[in-house]
């Protein structure tokens, strides 16, 4: 059944996460078509010109990633609130699963379809790294790049970390705030739910209670790394990059868990107990 | 052990918004296996508050439901076949798309007999639900749950939204289609047209049982009709 669930969901959402994909698709496109043109042998003007239309379409990029990234979470919200919530939720809670094997269902589809984007974005990102690297190559002198293993010593010693365990650590917490977001969102759906009118409202506020709890515990977990960075500082010592901020990553992901955790067994509790269809 | 059909014991729900409303109080029903049973009443006597906590919608604030021996769950839906009062199909999703959703979720779903009464009713498969008619989707609906081998059907107003001339198909189609050992519970407000094919009717009063009675032990002990005994008993 969980299997059924996973399909009929990827289903439902298959359209708008293609929308997503083909903007994607085109304003990498656009990026990478733009960069091309940019030839450091032309003149001034002209290499000038290129740039900041290079420039206007990156941004265009970015626009696209924002849209593409909020759009998704946007459309897992909407989804999970008309399937579960509306009158869609007369067939949703009448199917012969349980409410756990239902959420699961739903929970697992999203964290797919989010995770799907994340990953489309960063490929996005090396295909522009990708192709400017290709294009700039042909007018370097390849003697003069720097090989790998420079580039790595150097910027390890300014992290204070391998530059491949942080780029690992980087996308574990990715995957894992993504994940979790998925979870407090469908949560906090179920909350508002609670409210007999306005209930979407109420899944609005109890969002907004969460973001406020992640940027307390944020701003109050700045305070021992800005005294480690004066004590540093009178010791006459210099921190490294990740001394300052792993613990701050750590300890946003470390909530980001806990909170998800909390808020999948009050989804549960909401769709087996409280339970309430208007 | 041989249980009811549906046992309800001492079922209340309270709304706690509405000045602590309580849309069903203290009801207890047994039904039996093999039977068409109307469930009448007024607007706001609890029918629908009642299906909901059958079917698993809604949790009961005190009381129990119990579908062949068991609380509403996974099990008791795959027995359940249910038609709300409202469109609950996807409206961007094709008809067949539908059968197909229908036909992974329920083992008794029988798409062949879907696809042949969407043929006598003259609904297009390939057809979107948005680009259908209200009374359409919701003939729609009750194909998709007719066409399921339950035990126990609960329709909630099968036959509202539908002209006169739609309603005898329907109700043909309810009868002709239903599992004869399967129960249905009829939720209507259209009394004479569907008095003839019913064995039992329940008569609930500001979310109270007032009655539950066969048919014919009805009219025998009123001598009226049920249609017009339900005038007698509701009048305004």
């Amino acid at each position: 059944m969980l299997g059924k669930l996973i399909k009929h969901e990827w289903r439902a959402m298959r359209k708008p996460l293609m929308i997503f994909f083909v903007v994607l698709a085109i304003t990498t496109a656009l990026s990478c078509i733009t960069l091309l043109f940019i030839n450091p042998e032309f003149n001034d003007v002209v290499i000038g010109f290129s740039a900041i239309l290079f420039v206007c379409v990156l941004l265009l990029y970015y626009m696209g990633l924002i849209v593409c990234s909020f759009g998704t979470n946007i459309m897992i919200a909407v989804r999970f609130y008309k399937s579960c919530y509306t009158d869609e939720g007369y067939l949703t809670h009448t199917l012969p699963v349980s409410s756990k094997q239902l959420l699961l269902g739903k929970t697992i589809s999203y964290c797919i379809f989010s995770l799907a984007m994340g990953a489309l974005a960063v490929l996005t990102v090396f295909i522009i790294i990708g192709v400017a690297i290709a294009h700039f190559g042909s007018f370097a002198d390849m003697s003069e790049i720097p090989a790998f293993a420079e580039i790595n010593a150097e910027i390890s010693q300014e992290l204070g970390i391998g530059i491949i365990p942080f780029i690992l650590f980087l996308i574990v917490y990715c995957v894992v705030v993504a994940i979790a977001g998925i979870i407090i969102i469908t949560g906090c759906i179920s909350i508002g739910q609670l409210m007999t009118k306005h209930r979407v409202l109420g899944a609005l506020l109890a969002y907004f209670g969460f973001y406020m709890i992640v940027q307390i515990i944020s701003t109050f977990s700045v305070i021992p790394m800005t005294s480690s960075i004066i004590k540093a500082d009178l010791a006459g010592t210099t921190m490294t990059m990740w001394e300052l901020t792993g613990p701050l990553y750590l300890l946003i992901g470390a909530v980001y868990v806990v909170i998800a955790v909390i808020m999948y067994f009050v989804n549960l509790h909401m769709m087996t107990k409280r339970l309430n269809l208007e | 052990m041989d249980y009811s059909l549906l046992e309800i014991r001492d079922l209340c729900k309270q709304y706690s918004g509405v000045a602590n409303y309580l849309a069903v109080y203290h009801m207890n029903l047994s039904i039996p296996r093999g039977k068409i049973i109307g469930l009448l009443g007024p607007n706001g006597c609890g029918k629908t508050t009642l299906i909901k906590m059958i079917t698993g919608l809604l949790a009961p604030s005190n009381g129990s439901v119990l579908i062949n021996g068991m609380a509403p769950c996974a099990a008791t839906k795959n027995i359940i076949s249910y038609l709300p009062e409202r469109t609950y199909l996807q409206s961007n999703m094709k008809v067949s798309e539908m059968v197909e959703y229908f036909a992974d979720f329920y083992e008794d779903f029988s798409s062949e007999r879907a696809y042949e009464m969407f043929n006598s009713m003259g609904i297009d498969p390939s057809a979107r639900l948005k680009t259908l008619s209200k009374g359409t989707k919701e003939k729609v609906q009750l194909i998709l749950v007719m066409s399921r081998n339950a035990q126990l059907y609960i329709l909630d107003e099968p036959i509202a939204g539908v002209d006169p001339a739609a309603r005898d198909y329907i109700l043909k189609t309810i009868i002709q289609n239903y599992n004869p050992n399967a129960t249905i519970i009829l939720s209507t407000h259209l009394i004479s047209d569907i008095e003839n094919v019913l064995d039992e009717v329940i008569f609930m009063k500001n979310g109270s049982l007032i009655l539950h009675d066969t048919v014919d032990g009805v009219r025998e002990k009123t001598g009226k009709s049920i249609d017009a005994y339900f005038r007698e008993v509701y009048v305004c």
